[in-house]
């Protein structure tokens, strides 16, 4: 079923909304949860209060694309799902997930951006996101916003961790001086 | 910005991009789904099963690796390695369209591809051969053979030409050959048929990822190009079977096109650089129209002997001075000759090139890796390559770190493997360009010689130990 179908069914308040969803997207949104919280039960439950979310939230909500906005609603669960259970005790969901290889990417610093430069750079990002190789992309994107490990990837892509590892690494080295020639530093 | 800012950063990203790993996991999934058989044993048995029953023979062997034991030689073969299958076992279906429009075999080519697979005499030893239909529906014809000892590349790169030519006797062939003597081989059964069919949008050409890996040293992602019909069923598919040579079907819209492409593995000395540029050659020469190229300067080979005793061999240059250098196979071989040993390392180059070419000599594609001239995806110029020096450098360096027992004797230089040009770029191969070497030492405990690979990063310097030491 299409999308604008499935979010019609939503904005009707038609029950048969979730199952379509389910059907469509119940494997993609699974796996998001899966690669935060390494646990199928723990992901099940996300993803069906994930529907829920959407269910609460379309309409008023319109998704334009409906895998991106489920994907984020999932996402946003298993996090908060991850920061309840560790926060306090083992110092929050970075320490769930290590991303060390960013030390060289990012500065460390604490400098918060308005709110219209934070947009502005993150148009540079979809820019540079955009022209990069559809492969390249994949690779960030999976890493970077599902939380792939470099061993998933490598998998998935059929590529030796080595070259996943050099890839980012990579793609990291052209973001930053993409962003640095826009007169951006992260 | 901290770690945590940028991932919350990267969080907000367009949903196009989200979308787009949706849609890759989907595939990948249907693809899972549609591969039925799920090892590689019996994805060998449903492939033996079909292609006995496609070449007419009653029993067929189906061989995981280059490594397996020969059927004919003697040995025990294992079980893991090895599994026998007969016209006995279950036929699969081979969807009407595709094989049969495209692969029929008249009874002399059945006959003689017979012939060539029983025949374990002599070097051209065909036992071991394969014609597989990895995937029931039919339309991926894999031909490859594992190196017999004393087997020349020449001998194996006519034994691939014969074969193919016998199966698809109109076929467009491409080849290539890698450091580990391994040849794939993928061919283009377009008929005259198909091309019409091609261009009038009958049926349309997709490209989708084919992710088996073909040598285990050597993990690749392959693409795979299939051409579909207005219902969307699969027509023809390819595989192209190296990221060194990455066909630019989905770029390009197909027409009446050859693929060509040729590599040079100097492995056996100078003798290696003439049988690379004959190769080449004999391919472009296929074509009648080619040397009367209509946009670039004419193709010529020469080989040079200068008088301090250096090779050069260089098949084709200039393309109105663009990109298309050169089609080429030019490696400069010095005169102390083969190996190159961390001792006297001397400078090697090795170029290769690719082209797609219409067959009315229209240049559709072309690329070319010439290590002088590494490129970005965007074109810009790579300077910071290492030098073959530094490599050796790093390897050794390496090697004593990781193996102290280790007394290195030789490192020689296999290739300069560069897979980044505006066509075909790293992060699409996953490749970068590198410097691979075999090295050969002695275990000093044991005394016994080790030998094995090594890649430098030649952008970053990384050292990877390739292979697994192997004692000889």
């Amino acid at each position: 079923m299409e999308d604008s179908e499935i979010v019609r069914l939503f904005r009707e308040r038609d029950e048969t909304a979730l199952t379509e969803v389910s059907r469509k997207y119940g494997r993609f949104c699974r796996s998001i949860a899966e690669k935060i919280l390494k646990s199928y039960t723990d992901s099940e439950e996300c993803v069906n209060d994930a529907y829920m979310k959407a269910w609460e939230s379309i309409p008023p909500a319109d998704p334009k694309i409906l895998s991106a906005y489920l994907g984020r609603i999932t996402k946003n669960l298993a996090l908060n799902r991850l920061k309840a259970e560790r926060t306090e005790k083992r110092g929050g969901v970075q320490t769930a997930m290590s991303f060390d290889e960013l030390d060289d990417c990012v500065s460390g610093s604490d400098s918060t951006e308005n709110a219209a430069e934070t947009k502005e750079m993150l148009a540079a990002v979809n820019d540079f996101l955009g022209g990069l190789p559809k492969k390249s992309r994949l690779l960030f994107v999976y890493r970077y916003w599902h939380y792939y490990s470099t061993t998933e990837l490598a998998a998935h892509f059929m590529m030796s961790e080595h070259n996943v590892t050099v890839a980012l690494s990579r793609i990291r080295k052209r973001l930053k001086a993409y962003l640095r020639k826009r007169g951006y530093d992260i | 910005m901290t770690k945590k800012h940028f991932l919350e950063f990267i969080d907000n990203i367009d949903d196009k991009f989200i979308r787009e790993t949706e849609e890759d996991l989907r595939k990948r999934e249907e693809g899972a789904v549609r591969r039925r058989f799920p090892t590689s044993a019996m994805l060998g048995a449903a492939a033996c099963a079909a292609a006995a029953t496609i070449i007419g023979v009653t029993a067929v062997s189906y061989y995981r690796d280059r490594d397996a034991v020969l059927p004919n030689s003697g040995s025990a073969s294992s079980s893991q390695d090895t599994v026998q299958s007969s016209g006995s076992e279950p036929q699969h279906t081979v969807p009407e369209s595709g094989f049969t429009e495209i692969g029929s075999l008249s009874e002399t080519a059945n006959a003689e591809f017979s012939a060539l697979r029983q025949n374990s005499t002599g070097k051209l030893d065909f036992s071991n051969a394969e014609l597989t239909l990895p995937d029931i529906t039919g339309d991926l014809y894999r031909l490859k053979v594992s190196p017999t000892p004393g087997m020349s590349t020449s001998e194996m790169l006519e034994l691939f030409r014969k074969s193919v030519k016998h199966i698809f006797p109109n076929s467009t062939m491409t080849g290539d050959i890698d450091n580990y003597f391994w040849f794939r081989y993928s061919f283009m059964p377009y008929t005259d048929e198909y091309i019409e069919r091609i261009q009038s949008g009958d049926i349309k050409l997709k490209q989708t990822l084919y992710d088996t890996s073909q040598n285990k040293n050597n993990s690749t992602t392959n693409n795979e190009y299939l051409l579909l019909d207005k219902n969307g069923a699969v027509v023809i598919r390819q595989g192209e079977y190296d990221p060194l040579f990455f066909s630019p079907y989905g770029d390009y819209k197909m027409t009446d096109s050859y693929i060509l492409s040729g590599a040079a593995m100097p492995a056996d000395g100078n003798e290696g650089v003439y049988k690379a540029a004959a190769f080449c050659e004999e391919y472009f020469s296929n074509i009648p129209s080619f040397t009367e190229f209509p946009i670039a300067k004419r193709m010529s080979a020469e080989v040079v002997s200068t008088d301090d005793g250096l090779y050069k061999v260089t098949l084709a240059r200039s393309f109105n001075g663009v990109l298309f250098d050169a089609l080429a196979v030019s490696p400069v071989i010095m005169p102390t000759g083969w190996p190159y040993t961390s001792e006297d390392p001397t400078y090697v180059r090795t170029d290769t090139a690719s082209a797609l070419v219409s067959e009315d000599g229209k240049l559709l594609y072309a690329r070319i890796d010439s290590y002088n001239d590494i490129l970005t995806p965007e074109g810009e110029r790579i300077d910071s390559i290492i030098s073959l020096e530094r490599a050796v450098e790093l390897a050794e360096q390496h090697v004593k770190f990781k193996r102290e027992d280790l007394s290195v004797e030789n490192v020689s230089l296999v290739y300069f493997d560069k897979c980044v040009s505006p066509y075909v770029s790293s992060y699409d191969s996953g490749a970068q360009p590198n410097w691979r070497f075999k090295v050969l030492g002695t275990d000093t405990r044991s005394g016994k010689s080790v030998w094995f690979y090594i890649y430098v990063d030649a952008l970053d310097e990384t050292v990877v130990i390739d292979t697994e030491f192997i004692e000889e």
